[in-house]
């Protein structure tokens, strides 16, 4: 109690230990902690398997990709950092077997290519496929993809020509787990050993390829490598790494990762709401403790010592039971999921562990601290008066202390200080707004109360403790209803992304005078199709002003110049595309250019600027009229830039569609590819495997992290009703004393709870509306949908619950006699 | 002659009901008058007055629990003007007991640990904290109860208990506010045996508020609070 040492601490502790509040703020640090481990570990272990996944698509952490062979300095850097090394060349070229010839697009890689994920090949064309490390390719060995065996009708084991030198086809490519990046790669893919390239003598410094040098290990080296080449990269060099990787990958996994972290968020949000309470309740408990301890001549300091080495050691104690159970419940999730839904997930960071002994640290003193200081003011002559009340902390000590514990522990969870800054803005907003429209809606309540015949809303008058539950109860509840909605939104959005007629393959350089007879054909096929013009054009002027590749810094910028954009004509607006900007074409015909946002930002574009295309000799120049977001994960053809339906009728041309083919009918593509030689049809079916699995882990991942918030909220209701347990009881007391019967009760407390749970769902509903669809825009580009639903399962969703909740924790008083109801 | 272990000269203490008001049912409400009193070591001293008199309050001034708004206390010797909340509490600490009407135990713990709690608050703890309020609890006649919780106690074991805390650190002055108040007859009369009993076993200075008239003449000094003013009674 005073100076008393370890030994003492401990006795007191134990003795406070006693204390129902002790027990319910250990629970509601435990569940805290528990949330935010599981969470934490949760994440992390998702966000290494979407990485890992992410990772394969690219070949490694960390890519330099250049048009030159690099600097040995770079491989050196990486050595020194301990990181796995591979290499690849890019390049075309030809292969002959006998008189016949056909373009190849080759891959020259080292033997511990690709670091990440694996290539998968077959014995024979169409034979079952088997994932092979590139190193079992022996010198003189090639893998090639299927087409070249259909192109050239060659077969495994025969001989080709490529360069100065012959190669054996060992076995047929089925995947490429690189393949993400040159999805459009219209040369069959064949690949060779590094080694052998130099006898091919195939590359000189004239030659156009792709060098890459590819690098693995674990994130901090892979970061530190990264800031050290950064500043000594040459401007045709680039760093890929996951988070600028394949934008079809990047897309799910930005949104699930924004997902995950909200919902962490918010579970910390609400843990803290019930740690808030409890504290308030237990600090309340002990007033006349600490008056009885100052009239024996304790001092202040002492008194604050003493209360928070208790609440330290409870929240440190409870942070690492939760912890601990956090990561069992997470290990039970990640052991299921392997075994049921073939996911199989890395093991856990250890961070989680300190952010949760931080977050109940942060929790236990911010919260408790304003109520601590009350207590210690706690005036002795109150014991002798009998006015045992405590006092409520004057209003700057509760916003000094808890709010910036509030944004410690947004920011501990966010990670980012500016998204913690919005999101404690916009948490003070929705505190403040659920507050005054709840004063506002009880008022009324109250008043109406006074009307003869509307007795019975009498429960609701204590209005200050009515407001507090309401405000509880409609955060908790706004929370589940947000991620609730946006879950399935979501979850939703990322299936009809991928339906299981997603397109999965892509036919291109059909020419317009096949077109008729391609339609016709996959007609008969019952095959759906839209045919996408695709016109090849180089931008030569903005606004007038000559386009040169030396006017941009930014390699990616540097390399849309060089090449020819891939234009085209659309009617209508497709469904994986969303205005940003400006307006779409009103009727085919129209002058003007739709821009995809991201290149429109690469670029500089901005609405009205003109942009001159240069196609084939033919000169056009047109209006930027509007801009797009382009959902890339639809698998179906995109473009950056698209005039209106017909506007580019005289410009040279040829046709792009994407199909789906369903498993069984593969003989189909070789119609296909017989019946239109010019026609190059091209296999998406592995890319789209890959999108699919990262979507099932995000899937899964969403779905459990939500169950995590569904405890914290029930945790903060179980507290709110709590706290005021104490009141309740001597109002029950008096209400038995004056002959208030258990029926009469009963229905009192019903009444007034599912009174107080449907306002508060109603409120959290409305808020929840406009909050996922702002956070859907914002956070998720999801379309926005005002969702009444939302109002009616928040109204019956907070009344029984909350009347649920509150029976549940009062019904003991009801059956308690009143002589000890009044004794406490 | 000894120092006296409590002196207060010419006390005064008013309370502002409502600021800016001086006068009229607003006003300045007086509620002790050049109150002056004084407790030798080993003393006993009794107030008595009616409801609302400001017993409660005198006792606060002479314990250091409030402030008066004019005049002094001294408490062994020592003045308590000019010292602060904590200075005022240090004073007390280890030297003053306390017994009062609602007894004021804490629910959570048992008798022992009741007992033992004024033990536990000196700077440094005795080792036989234990046993010395093992024997205190004794002396009060609960040697069967040392480990029930206290809110399974009897009203008067519970006043028991409390006289156990109050008397366990030995202390020069105990301060006892009603200590029968909440008691029926026969068990107020128990614990008031009890009291003066240790009283005089430990040669303890008392200073007593009660309304019980035959109670206050027990003790060797007995004033009457009336309007504010002190009025001394022959026991």
């Amino acid at each position: 109690m005073s100076g008393g040492g370890l030994g003492t601490a401990l006795t007191q502790w134990r003795r406070r230990w006693r204390l129902p509040e002790m027990k319910l703020l250990f629970l509601a640090l435990l569940v805290s902690a528990m949330a935010v481990a599981s969470v934490g570990f949760f994440t992390s272990r998702v966000e290494q398997a979407m990485l890992s996944q992410a990772s394969q698509m690219l070949g490694g952490d960390l890519v330099l990709e250049s048009a030159r062979p690099f600097s040995p300095d770079y491989r050196a850097e990486a050595e020194s950092l301990q990181l796995h090394q591979a290499e690849s060349i890019h390049f075309r070229s030809m292969v002959a077997v006998g008189d016949r010839f056909q373009l190849v697009a080759v891959d020259a890689v080292s033997d511990a290519y690709p670091l990440r994920g694996q290539f998968e090949v077959a014995d024979s064309p169409g034979a079952p496929a088997r994932a092979m490390a590139r190193s079992e390719l022996r010198a003189g060995e090639v893998w090639a993809g299927q087409r070249l065996f259909t192109e050239l009708g060659v077969r495994p084991g025969d001989t080709i020509q490529l360069g100065q030198r012959t190669f054996m086809l060992r076995q047929v490519l089925v995947r490429d787990p690189v393949a993400g990046d040159s999805l459009f790669e219209l040369a069959p893919a064949l690949i060779m050993p590094l080694a052998d390239l130099e006898s091919t003598g195939l590359l000189s410094p004239a030659s156009r390829a792709r060098f890459q040098l590819m690098f693995a290990g674990p994130p901090a080296r892979i970061d530190a490598l990264r800031t050290r080449l950064a500043p000594r990269l040459e401007t045709t060099e680039r760093i890929r790494s996951l988070a600028d990787g394949a934008p079809t990958i990047r897309q799910s996994y930005e949104r699930a990762n924004r997902f995950l972290g909200l919902a962490a968020l918010f579970s910390v949000v609400l843990a803290g709401a019930a740690i808030a309470l409890t504290a308030a309740s237990l600090i309340r408990h002990e007033t006349p403790t600490v008056a009885v301890l100052k009239a024996f001549g304790l001092q202040r300091r002492t008194i604050l010592r003493d209360y928070l080495t208790s609440l330290w050691g409870l929240a440190l104690l409870a942070a690492g039971a939760g912890a601990l159970l956090g990561y069992g419940l997470q290990w039970l999730v990640g052991g299921w999921l392997g075994s049921f839904a073939g996911i199989e997930l890395p093991p856990a960071h250890w961070q989680p562990l300190l952010v949760a002994l931080l977050t109940a640290l942060v929790m236990v003193t911010g919260f408790s601290l304003p109520y601590l200081f009350n207590l210690m003011d706690t005036p002795a002559m109150q014991i002798l008066r009998g006015n045992l009340h405590p006092r409520h902390p004057l209003g700057w000590l509760l916003a000094l202390c808890i709010l910036p514990a509030v944004f410690i522990l947004l920011w501990l969870q966010a990670g980012e200080l500016k998204l913690a800054l919005w999101l404690f803005l916009g948490l003070l907003a929705g505190l403040l707004a659920f507050w005054g429209v709840t004063r506002l809606a009880l008022a009324g309540l109250l008043r109406l109360g006074l009307r003869p015949g509307w007795e019975w809303l009498a429960p609701l008058r204590h209005s200050r403790r009515s407001s507090l539950l309401v405000v509880v109860f409609a955060t908790g509840l706004f929370t589940l209803l947000l991620l609730a909605s946006l879950r399935t939104d979501l979850v939703g959005r990322w299936q009809d992304s991928l339906p299981v007629d997603a397109p999965n393959y892509f036919l291109i350089n059909i020419q317009p005078e096949e077109r008729a007879e391609l339609e016709r054909f996959l007609a008969e096929k019952s095959l759906k199709a839209n045919l996408f013009p695709m016109i090849r054009g180089r931008l030569t002027r903005i606004n007038g002003e000559p386009v040169t590749v030396e006017q941009y810094a930014d390699p990616r910028s540097r390399r849309l110049l060089e090449r020819e954009f891939n234009l085209s004509e659309l009617v209508t607006l497709p469904a994986s595309n969303r205005l940003l900007a400006g307006a779409w074409f009103p009727q085919p015909g129209t002058p003007g250019l739709t821009v995809e946002e991201g290149i429109a930002e690469s670029l500089r574009f901005r609405l009205g600027d003109r942009l001159t295309f240069d196609v084939a000799g033919q000169v056009f120049e047109e209006p930027v009229t509007s801009i797009r977001e382009v959902r890339w994960d639809s698998m179906e053809p995109n473009f950056f830039v698209a005039a209106s339906g017909g506007a580019l009728e005289r410009m040279p041309r040829t046709f792009i569609t994407s199909l789906y083919i369903p498993p069984g009918q593969e003989d189909i593509v070789s119609q296909l590819v017989r019946g239109f030689p010019g026609v190059t049809v091209i296999d998406t079916g592995a890319i789209l495997a890959q999108v699919r699995e990262l979507v099932g882990q995000a899937t899964f991942a969403v779905q459990g992290i939500f169950l995590f918030t569904l405890v914290a909220g029930v945790v903060v209701l179980f507290a709110a009703l709590q706290s005021q347990r104490p009141e309740r009881r001597r109002e029950l007391a008096v209400l038995k004393s004056l002959g208030a019967g258990h029926r009469l009760l009963q229905r009192r407390i019903w009444l007034e709870f599912l009174l107080l749970g449907g306002l508060a769902g109603l409120l959290a509903g409305l808020l929840a509306m406009l909050g996922s669809n702002l956070a859907g825009i914002y956070l998720f580009s999801l379309d926005v949908r005002l969702n009444p639903l939302l109002l009616l399962a928040g109204t019956v969703s907070g009344a029984l619950l909350v009347g649920a909740a509150a029976w549940f924790n009062l019904r003991g008083l009801l059956d308690t006699p009143p002589m000890d109801l009044f004794r406490g | 002659m000894d120092t006296p272990v409590l002196r207060a000269d010419t006390l005064n203490k008013t309370l502002v009901m409502n600021q800016g008001a001086d006068s009229g049912p607003n006003g300045p409400l007086t509620i002790l008058k050049q109150v002056s009193l004084t407790v030798p070591p080993a003393g006993s001293l009794a107030i008595t007055g009616a409801s609302g008199s400001g017993k409660s309050t005198l006792l606060g001034l002479l314990a250091g629990l409030d402030e008066p708004s004019s005049g002094s206390v001294e408490l062994f010797g020592e003045s308590l003007s000019g010292k602060t909340e904590d200075q005022r509490a240090a004073l007390r600490l280890g030297r003053v007991g306390f017994v009062f009407q609602s007894f004021h135990l804490l629910e959570h713990l048992t008798a022992l640990e009741n007992v033992m709690l004024p033990l536990e608050l000196a700077p440094h703890p005795a080792s036989d904290l234990r046993a010395r309020a093992e024997q205190a609890l004794v002396e009060v006649g609960l040697k069967q109860r040392l480990h029930q919780p206290v809110v399974r106690l009897s009203g008067g074991e519970q006043q028991r208990v409390a006289l156990a805390r109050a008397f366990v650190i030995r202390p020069g002055l105990l301060f006892a506010d009603e200590p029968t108040g909440n008691l029926d007859r026969a068990t107020g009369h128990e614990v008031v045996e009890r009291l003066f009993a240790l009283q005089h076993d430990y040669q303890t200075s008392l200073v007593l508020v009660t309304h019980d008239e035959t109670l206050a003449a027990r003790c060797e000094h007995w004033y009457r609070l009336v309007d504010g003013r002190l009025e001394a009674v022959q026991p």
